[in-house]
């Protein structure tokens, strides 16, 4: 569903991915770790098609992205991502949740039910009328996912959404993904919650400085590392 | 000194009793520059919305000419306005020149680099990330500028009234447009410059004490939407 092949990303001096080539099939659940600043947000970006890659090409559905931007929208509405900091528009959750499906235009029914139901899936029945800027961070987030699911994506794709979250709320988020993922939804998630990656991801990628450093089943990658880098942060984030 | 007091009082009795000459200019005044603002608005803004999303070669230049423009003098707007409307200009031919019509051109030409500026500074001001967010939902140019506009809308309507005080105070480009026929285009800053030269001082200070509450109620529109 999602091809690199040969991506380089540089911000201007700064080379940010290098050389990368990877498949992501559909149905997996493709899970990135790696420090910070190893590049995994920006390997998000280009999948959903918000950065453009400096050489290389990304492929969505066996299709070049490097389509203009107008092709590039239709391509964004078959994907839904969810960012570790959302965002909240001025208005009501409502608001917050039906705004991708205004934007592909839906009709006004239709929305208000993809909008309760997602939010029932996230554990916000009835918050339809709450003011966004009265919700706590852990809200938010739920908010963001619901507003992601609402748009019934091919793939989603998930930027460390636990990692503001109050631990409750971790594993309520954590059950909803892994419900996607039993439903088979495509899913790219960078998350260093090892439980969900164990239970849930087909693959997992560490990546250090830009690179892949090494990749397997989660079971193997997390138990018997082959890279002394693996090792090292895995020990730094299994203490956590 | 006791001209002045006297035109004072004269002044207020103009206001007070209602009068029909004053309650006319006003109205135009109003009329005209609440139109200029409107159309301006309606150009300015989404243009500022595609300077803020859009990279172009030359972008950080378009910029600086723009915000050289928002101090753009009133009678060269007035002059290139002029030139256009004029019998002999293209535009000549549907005789603006000496008309409402034309001075609100006039005055929209004026204040569109400031409003496409304060656009600018509003847009700036709404996160780099929610950007994104609205671009990842599947937004459309359109739709992300529309959103952004809704997002930064206090600062944009701060911007508006920005545009409608240069536009209600200035008297170069009405003068040389709308020629200050009296029942006709004759608005408040060139009846008060008219006024005076001819003596008329009671009438100019009347219609300067006008000028000087619609700038209050402008200045003070502006405070409360900044304290939002
Ligand atoms: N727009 C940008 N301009 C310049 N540098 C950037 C930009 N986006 C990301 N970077 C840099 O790229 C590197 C990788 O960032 P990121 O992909 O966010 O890493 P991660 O998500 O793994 O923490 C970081 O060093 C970051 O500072
Ligand atoms: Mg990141």
């Amino acid at each position: 569903m999602i091809e690199f092949s040969h991506v380089d990303k540089s911000f201007g001096e700064k080379v940010v991915l290098r050389d990368l080539t990877f498949r992501v099939e559909k149905g997996e659940i493709f899970t990135l770790i790696g420090p910070s600043g190893s590049g995994k947000s920006t390997i998000l970006r280009l999948i959903n098609l918000l950065d453009d890659p400096s050489s290389g090409t990304v492929s969505f559905d066996g299709q070049d992205t490097a389509v203009p931007n107008r092709e590039k929208v239709g391509m964004r509405r078959r994907m839904a991502m969810v960012f570790q900091k959302p965002m909240a528009i001025r208005g009501n959750v409502y608001d917050n949740v039906a705004i991708g499906l205004v934007f592909r235009k839906e009709k006004g029914a239709g929305i208000k039910n993809r909008v309760s139901e997602a939010l029932a899936l996230v554990g916000l029945s009835g918050y339809e009328e709450r003011k966004a800027s009265t919700l706590s961070g852990g809200e938010l987030q739920r908010v963001a996912i619901a507003r992601a699911l609402a748009m019934n994506p091919k793939i989603m794709l998930f930027d460390e959404p636990t990692s503001a979250l109050d631990p409750e709320m971790i594993k309520e988020v954590l059950d909803v993904m892994l419900a996607l993922a039993n439903e088979g939804m495509t899913m790219v998630v960078v998350s260093h919650e090892m439980g969900f990656a164990r239970a849930a991801a087909s693959r997992v990628i560490f990546m250090d400085e830009g690179r892949i450093v090494e990749q397997g089943q989660p079971d193997q990658l997390f138990d018997a590392p082959k890279e002394e880098r693996t090792k090292i942060f895995l020990s730094k984030v299994l203490q956590i | 000194m006791n001209d002045i007091v006297d035109g004072f009082v004269q002044a207020f009795q103009l206001i007070v009793s209602l009068d029909p000459e004053v309650l006319g200019i006003t109205a135009r005044s109003l009329e005209i520059s609440l139109a200029a603002t409107l159309i301006a608005s309606l150009i300015a803004i989404p243009l500022g919305g595609l300077i803020h999303f859009r990279e172009f070669g030359g972008k950080s230049g378009v910029i600086t000419v723009i915000q050289t423009l928002y101090a753009l003098p009133t009678v060269l707007a007035g002059l290139l306005v002029f030139l256009l409307i004029s019998r002999a200009g293209p535009l000549g031919f549907l005789g603006l020149l000496f008309t409402p019509a034309g001075m609100i051109i006039g005055q929209t030409v004026l204040v569109i680099p400031l409003m496409i500026g304060m656009t600018l500074i509003a847009l700036s001001g709404v996160k780099k990330s929610i950007r994104d967010e609205v671009v990842s939902l599947g937004a459309t140019e359109g739709q992300t500028i529309l959103t952004l506009v809704k997002e930064a809308r206090f600062a944009i309507l701060g911007g508006i009234i920005l545009g409608f005080g240069r536009a209600i105070s200035e008297v170069g480009a009405a003068m040389m447009i709308g020629g200050n026929i009296r029942g006709y285009t004759r608005i408040l800053t060139t009846a008060i410059a008219l006024e005076t030269s001819q003596g008329n001082i009671p009438l100019s200070i009347a219609l300067g004490i006008i000028l000087l509450a619609i700038a209050m109620v402008v200045t003070t529109g502006l405070y409360l939407i900044q304290e939002r």
